[in-house]
This record gives C-alpha cells, structure tokens and sequence, in this order.
C-alpha cells in the first residue's frame, strides 16, 4: 500500500508541475482586448472619410472633394456590442470597394479599417493592384494603406477587393482618403 | 491463452460495430483534414496524378484508403470502416499479448487488454476515418514483434518490427517516435551489443523501406534531388503548435490552405489564426517564422513547449467523441476513470521500478514512446488525439502496475 501512497505523491507531484507551467505560461494567452479603439481616428489632412455600415451602407463624414465610394458585394452589417467602432460592413465570401477619386487625389492613400470584434477567427485578404495584405488578429481593428498610383489617378479610381479567408465573414468599418503629406 | 485472445478480438469487434454503425457512422461527417487524405486517395485509387500540393501530408494513410477505394467500388467507405474496426479489435488483443509477454502473466495480461477494449475513446476513433486507428494499430504490432524479439529473439521479428514501425511513420509522425524507441532500446541494452552491429542495420533497412517507397513517390512528384524526401507539414506542424495558433493559413497564387487546431478544451487559450504569403509546402517560411518567435521571445517558447506537452496528457475522451452529444456525461466518467485507473497504477510501477532498480529493457521499451510523445507535443503540439497511438502503451504499464499490485497484496497475505 505504500507504493499506492508514493504513486499518488508522485501524480500528484506531475499534476502539480504541469499547472505551475499553465500558471506560468497565462500572460502569454491571449487577452483579447476590448479597448476604446482610440486608433479609429485621423489626425491629418482627411479628403475623405466614411464610417461604413454607420449610417448606412457608406456613412459619409467627411467628404470635402465629394469623392464618391461604390460598394459590391457588401452587406450592413449587426453592430458589435460594447465596441467603440460597433458598426461594419460585411461580405461573405468577396466584396469590391471603389473609390472615385478626385484631382486633389495625386499622392495620397485609401485606408481601410478591418475589425474582428466577435468571432476572433477571421483571416481577410485585401487587395489592389499588385499590392496584398493579409489581415489577421484584429480583434480590436487595424488600419490597411493603399497609395493611390498614378495609373489611379489616370483611371479616376481606385478599386480594392475584400476577401473572406477565414471567419464568417471579412468586415470594414471605415474608409479614409488622406493626403499622403499628413499620417494616421 | 487463445481462447481469451478470441474472446477479447470478439468483444473488440462487437464493440466497434456498435460504435460506427449505432453510435455515430464515420460517413456521417468529414472530420477535420481527412477531406485531404481521401482526396488524395481517390487519386492513388483512380490513377489520377497528384500535385505538390498533394504531398504536403504522409501519403502513407491515403494509399492504405485507396486499396480499399479501388477494390470494393461503392462500398469503399463501408469497408475502410469495417477494416479499421478489425485493426483496432486486434490493438486489443496484442495489447494484451504484448502485456503477457512482458511479464508473463495471464491476470496483468487480461488486465491491459481489458482496459484497452473498455476505455472508449480507443473505440470512438472508429467513428472517424483518421490515421489514428491504422497508426494506432500498426505501432502496437511493430511493438510486439519488438518485445518478442527482446524476449525470445527470433530474427524475423525485428525485420517486421521495423517494417511495421516504418508502415506507421508514412501515416503518422508518432511513427518514429516507437522507431526512435527501437533504436536507443538496442543501443543501451547491454545484451544487444555483442550482437548490434546486425540487429541495427537490419532494423534500420526494415523501417526505411515503407518511407523509401513514400521518398520516391513524393520525388515523382516534386522532381526533387534529396537522397530521402518525407512529407512537407513538418516545419508547418511545429510553427502551429509553438505559435498558439488556432490556425495557420497560406495563400499563394489565388489559393488558400489553412489547418485549424482542434483542440477543444483549450481554443480559449489559443491565438487568433494567422494566414502567410507563401506555398503550403514552403517550409523555409514556416522554419524562419518559427526562428523569429524564438528571437522574440525564448522564455514564453519553453513554457509554451511545457504547456504543450502536459495537455497531451488531458484526457480528452470527447475527442474524438465531441460530435456525439448524447454521450457527453461518459466523456466526463472516462476522464475521470483514466486518473485512477491508468495513470495512478503507471506512478506506481515507475515507483516499483525506480525502487527496485530493475529497469529491463522490454519495460523501459514500452515507456520510452510515451516520453517520446512528450517531446514531439512539446516541438509540435499537444492535442491529446496525439496521444491515441501511445494509449496501449500506457494501458500495458497500468496493467503492469496493478499486477505489481495485486502480487505485493498476496504476498502479504501470505
């Protein structure tokens, strides 16, 4: 029996190390952050910017070169609680945002932000041209940058693709067109 | 002990047709990456070529379904299903057999088999065409012919351990672990070495066999040059499991993979999934982005290893039950149920050997897997379906541990 006795000591001893690691280890899981998303804002020169799915579709802010923003494939979509930035717009599979640009366009960027306030799986592929970002552990939202080329300017718009790669959904809450002169 | 031996094939059968034909049907769902597997299967069955792409998974399991695919036309499926069934009917029975011969006694051999048919997980995997069950049974075969080879030793048992052991290693990584095991057994066992220099290459021949026919087939594929060639989710596998990962992706050229971590006690604690510009296969991204988390951090790497390691051993019979609600309160009873009566009696017979300073190569052959396991879930990571293939191993040491048991109890009463 006290073999028993020992062999319980000894598991209990592996049970007890094996936390210890957990414990150790805790501050290294992830926290997913619900902070105010005070990132979600622009300091500098802004030609335009829309708050997507705020007030409807395109929630326009600001938009002093009446620069005009087509959306496919994108659905309003169910705010997120307790956010700061609640409202998206949301595409299941893939969605088209196209910008028409104004003259002032001329060395300036598109800059989308993507957020993940629900699910904490999502993955989103976002494309222009010849330029990918992939998009992942946004829980708390994360600007993408686009310069505008001049082939844009040339062709008077600017067309980006949103793309689902994992998650229910790829979601977008804000589009900004600033001066490439000022910085987010 | 035929008799018993039939007895215990019989109740394994019974036991797996009720589980795939009354309790959940493999058919019913495609369980996480064996999409993969059987497409690749089909392909191996109907001649098709493969891609790159295809070789990024052992294509040991998928030659093993598309045998079955091609001879039984319609009734593939059913058949695989009825072969894993009679595979793992007979884990049981060499489990047990295993155990007889290790310390040739009938009660601690009946003992191990026993446990291995009641501990229902073992079973449930029979729900699921996954490599785990023909792994599973190919690891505890070669581990026979080894132990039989230690204890009586007939030559052709180690070229059939060593086959066995290489047939496992083209489904599942846990493959080499038992290899690996053959291999430090022979070298620190002072009875082989008279005789090691035979028995080493010959064990080696007969293990690189299956995984030289594998090297070949991917070589046909991918043109490459290397002497041996092994499947291209290593360096992917290892940055999953040490990144924390619920998932890591990879788009290349308007293509996108991705492998979730089905760990489903510990997806909390996992990081969001994460995607990379690169080919699946590419393995040098995957290497040079596991370097930078270890340039980034070195200290939350050993610990992560630490914890990967310890959840290996977290029980986790709703794995690969989860799917099966209505038996969720057995999944508690069977975790339960393990502490006392597999992982208790596995102390103790470390305990008893430790004290008696006995350690003879067949029983430190039987344990040295499990530690095996533990340093492939610490570099990789630590699912407890990982754990599956090892699960006779540590039935035969608890067994072994309460015939210790039962032994010191008579002697006292006598």
């Amino acid at each position: 029996m006290v073999d028993l006795w020992v062999a319980g000591l000894l598991m209990g001893l592996a049970m007890l190390i094996s936390a210890g690691v957990d414990r150790l280890y805790e501050p290294y899981r992830d926290p997913r952050i619900d902070g105010s998303q005070a990132h979600y804002q622009v300091h500098h020169e802004v030609l335009f910017w829309a708050d997507l799915g705020r007030d409807g579709l395109v929630g326009e802010r600001v938009n002093e070169q009446n620069t005009v923003v087509e959306l496919d494939g994108f659905y309003r979509a169910d705010p997120w609680p307790e956010r700061e930035v609640s409202w998206s717009i949301g595409t299941r599979d893939m969605g088209r945002v196209r910008i028409l640009l104004p003259a002032e366009a001329v060395n300036s960027s598109v800059r989308l932000f993507l957020a993940d306030g629900d699910g904490f799986m999502r993955i989103t592929l976002v494309q222009s041209g010849a330029l990918t970002e992939i998009v992942h552990s946004h829980h708390d939202g994360v600007w993408v940058d686009f310069p505008v080329t001049a082939k844009d300017v040339a062709r008077g718009s600017k067309e980006i693709t949103v793309q689902k790669l994992t998650g229910d959904d790829a979601r977008v809450s804000g589009l900004v067109l600033t001066s490439n002169e000022a910085s987010l | 002990m035929k008799q018993q031996w039939l007895a215990i094939f019989v109740l394994g059968t019974t036991v797996g047709v009720l589980q795939v034909w009354f309790v959940e049907a493999p058919w019913h769902h495609i369980y996480s990456d064996i999409d993969g597997y059987m497409s690749r299967a089909f392909k191996l069955a109907f001649d098709e070529p493969l891609t790159a792409l295809d070789t990024f998974i052992p294509l040991g399991l998928p030659a093993f379904y598309a045998v079955f695919l091609a001879l039984f036309d319609g009734f593939g499926f059913e058949a695989i299903a009825l072969a894993q069934i009679l595979l793992m009917a007979s884990v049981h029975v060499l489990v047990g057999m295993t155990a007889y011969l290790l310390v040739k006694d009938r009660t601690t051999a009946l003992i191990a088999a026993t446990l291995s048919v009641a501990y229902w997980p073992l079973t449930g995997q029979l729900s699921f065409y996954m490599a785990e069950p023909v792994c599973t049974f190919l690891v505890v075969a070669g581990q026979y012919c080894f132990v039989r080879f230690v204890c009586q030793r007939g030559f052709i048992w180690i070229v059939l351990a060593g086959l066995l052991f290489g047939l496992a290693a083209t489904m599942k990584s846990q493959g080499w672990v038992f290899a690996i095991a053959v291999l430090m057994t022979l070298v620190f066992w002072p009875a082989a070495r008279s005789k090691l220099a035979i028995w080493l290459p010959v064990f080696i021949l007969a293990t690189s066999m299956p995984l030289i026919i594998q090297s070949e087939k991917i070589k046909s594929v991918t043109g490459s040059t290397a002497l041996l060639v092994v499947p291209g989710n290593g360096s992917y596998n290892m940055y999953n499991g040490q990144s924390a990962r619920r998932g890591v992706g990879a788009w290349n050229n308007g293509m996108f993979h991705i492998f979730f971590t089905s760990n489903a006690y510990f997806d909390d604690g996992l990081l969001p999934p994460i995607a990379f510009e690169a080919s699946i296969v590419n393995n040098t991204v995957f290497e040079e982005e596991l370097a930078a988390l270890w340039r980034e951090d070195p200290v939350r790497q050993v610990l992560r290893m630490g914890v990967s390691a310890s959840e290996l051993f977290v029980l986790q019979p709703q794995w690969p039950l989860r799917n099966v609600e209505v038996y969720a309160r057995l999944e508690v009873f069977f975790k339960y149920l393990a502490l006392p009566l597999v992982y208790l009696p596995c102390f103790m017979l470390l305990w008893i050997k430790l004290k008696s300073r006995r350690l003879q190569p067949e029983f430190v052959y039987v344990a040295l897997p499990i530690i095996g396991i533990m340093a492939v879930a610490a570099l990789a990571s630590g699912q407890p379906r990982y754990l599956n293939p090892f699960l006779p191993n540590l039935m035969i040491l608890a067994a072994m541990g309460w015939g210790a048991l039962l032994k010191s109890c008579a002697a006292a009463e006598g």
